[in-house]
């Protein structure tokens, strides 16, 4: 293939697509404002530092002293969490739901807000990274909507970037009520995983997250009538006098209808420089009188790095299948009580093992804790304990075993296991003849460091 | 050679009507097929070009400016990718299956093709074939062995290939 070639097609192919005006006007008043801020710090930074971390030590004690039996109980052996505060406008703390297993999750923190809307946030620690499983559940009856800001990780220097589902940027999510008849998912969850480096004795995470709900009488409060003109905004207009807030099959407020919003109420966009994503999208629509905000939820907690963490690690073992078809090497494993982080690398040892039929077959492994038993983890652990599948793939196309595959799993645990399974799935694995080929699970063993 | 980057040249912000005009277009092309959303892609772009100007100083000139830039592109798109809003909206099995092209973005046969490669052989075309970076930059940028890249990128233009036949290969 002709590499010029190929490249001038696809710009005569795409030659409308560029960067809008409006677009670049967004990026230098994003930049712009940066720079000015840069040039504003002239404050010390040390000072705020040290009062702040004073601050912090000065709440974490009120706190574990006034609030101690609403905190979940700690065990010696587990991480430590303080709750620093728990909801503006309406938020109280509660004591997490008992687990359905045996282990108690002494180390989740829960936030509840009046409005019905609860916030979960649990924390794994390793030496280089952070991981924070968090978990949004409604019992309303209605729609609503929330997002997450001002997240912020003190105590520890972050090295990949925040994750952008906390630092606001794609959070923005709609969960429960029913569209067309049908009840829609009242749960949401997600883990977001964060390098972090230097940490201190204290990693303190805080971030605040507003609830909104559908309005009463959806209105369109706005001067220019001309923007009504606008056929997917009418269209979203005609969704929201229906009670459905969720505009799009996808479960989600669009990015193309945050677009249509900006363009007829923020042509400047100015309005979208202080904010992210899911923040300025809900407060446009607020704006707009389509959403209302129902309560604030401000979460912040400490995490004492001191104690230790029972930790098992088998980096770089070899694991082979049974048959000593393909071997899975853990390039990169860490487990705790918590999580399960792990990177992993395929190679076939006999590569006539993939050739039974042309085409792409796909390996999935599930991860378990007994082979024999035939529920996965997501089913050992419901009520959205597990926040997320691991489901490993790895491709053999057309006869040629690709030498590696890369995957990042991780999944929520209750308890630390000696050892871990992984149970191929599919079952079209087959030899020359075409014969089915019934794969065992390769037991990984966790050496207790 | 490779001439590295002085204090105060690193030091100096970025002048971005410049960066927008050399690499916003491609980059912006690139984060579509990418993401196959153009919504998305634009959000992505925004992102990279902001990260540009605030780390600008860091860039210590080891490898081309597009290259670093083109890294950032990249690392932000893989973060859209992965992101559960990105997998609630295009479905857990998205970023492996073949989707049809969203309608907003433009019907050519050559992007159509490239948009319906796997995600893993789409950003190695992409980025070998359309930004013409070397293998061993694009090996180092995702984070997986130079074997695994050529491996993928032989696979990609068989695919591409296939779904072409004689339409643009010429050799």
């Amino acid at each position: 293939m002709n590499k010029e070639a190929f490249r001038r097609q696809i710009d005569r192919e795409m030659a409308d697509v560029r960067l809008s005006p409006e677009r670049m006007r967004r990026i230098h008043s994003l930049t712009d404002r940066k720079g000015h801020q840069a040039g504003r710090s002239v404050f010390p930074h040390r000072l705020p530092a040290a009062l702040l971390s004073v601050a912090v030590a000065v709440c974490a004690l009120l706190m574990l002293f006034n609030r101690h039996a609403l905190l979940p109980r700690i065990s010696e052996d587990r991480r430590v969490f303080i709750a620093l505060d728990q909801g503006e406008g309406g938020g109280t703390p509660e004591p997490t739901p008992a687990p359905t297993e045996a282990a108690a999750p002494a180390d989740i923190v829960g936030f509840a807000a009046a409005s019905g809307v609860r916030f979960t946030l649990e924390a794994a620690y390793t030496t280089d990274s952070l991981s924070l499983f968090w978990r949004v559940e409604s019992d309303r009856s209605d729609q609503i909507a929330f997002a997450f800001r001002n997240f912020s990780l003190e105590g520890a220097n972050e090295t990949g970037g925040l994750p952008d589902e906390l630092n606001g940027v794609d959070s923005l999510t709609v969960l429960g009520g029913t569209v067309s008849g049908e009840a829609m998912p009242a749960i949401y969850y997600g883990v977001s995983q964060i390098p972090i480096a230097d940490a201190g004795p204290e990693i303190t995470v805080s971030l605040t997250m507003p609830v909104y709900r559908l309005a009463e009488e959806p209105r369109f409060a706005h001067d220019d009538d001309a923007s009504l003109d606008d056929a997917s905004l009418n269209d979203a207009l005609d969704a929201l006098n229906e009670k459905r807030l969720l505009l799009y099959a996808g479960g989600s407020v669009t990015a193309a209808f945050v677009r249509t919003l900006e363009n007829n109420f923020d042509p400047g966009g100015d309005f979208w420089s202080t904010r992210t994503y899911a923040q300025g999208t809900l407060e446009l629509a607020e704006k707009c009188g389509l959403v209302e905000q129902l309560d604030e939820i401000s979460a912040a907690f400490v995490i004492d790095t001191t104690q230790g963490m029972p930790h098992a690690a088998a980096d770089g073992q070899v694991y082979s299948d049974p048959a000593g078809r393909y071997d899975i090497r853990l390039s990169a494993f860490d487990m705790t009580p918590l999580s399960l982080y792990m990177e992993y690398i395929v190679t076939s040892n006999d590569a006539a093992t993939s050739t039974g039929r042309p085409g792409e077959l796909t390996r999935t492994f599930e991860v378990m804790l007994d082979p024999s038993d035939e529920q996965t983890i997501d089913e050992r652990f419901p009520e959205g304990r597990t926040v997320s599948h691991l489901l490993l793939d790895t491709s053999y196309v057309d006869g040629i075993v690709y030498g590696c595959d890369y995957e990042l799993s991780s999944l929520r645990l209750t308890s630390l296991p000696e050892a871990i399974y992984l149970v191929p799935r599919s079952h079209t694995f087959y030899d020359k003849e075409g014969t089915l080929l019934r794969d065992e699970a390769i037991r990984v063993d966790l050496t207790t460091e | 050679m490779q001439m590295f980057l002085t204090d105060t040249e690193r030091a100096a912000k970025p002048d971005m009507d410049r960066l927008m005009a050399e690499y916003g277009a491609g980059l912006l092309r690139l984060c579509c097929l990418y993401l196959k959303d153009r919504a998305q892609a634009e959000d992505a772009v925004q992102d990279t070009f902001v990260k540009v100007y605030e780390k600008y100083d860091t860039f210590e000139g080891r490898s081309s400016e597009k290259t670093w830039i083109t890294a950032i592109a990249v690392n932000t798109c893989r973060n859209y990718l992965r992101s559960p809003w990105h997998r609630r909206n295009v479905g857990e099995q998205g970023l492996y299956l073949v989707e049809q092209a969203p309608p907003e973005l433009p019907d050519g046969t050559v992007i159509q093709a490239v948009m319906k490669l796997p995600t893993k052989y789409r950003e190695v075309i992409l980025l070998a074939y359309y930004q013409d970076m070397k293998l061993r930059d694009i090996a180092a940028m995702l984070g997986v062995p130079l074997p695994t890249v050529s491996t993928r990128l032989k696979r990609a233009r068989r695919m591409l290939e296939d779904a072409l036949k004689e339409w643009y290969y010429d050799e």
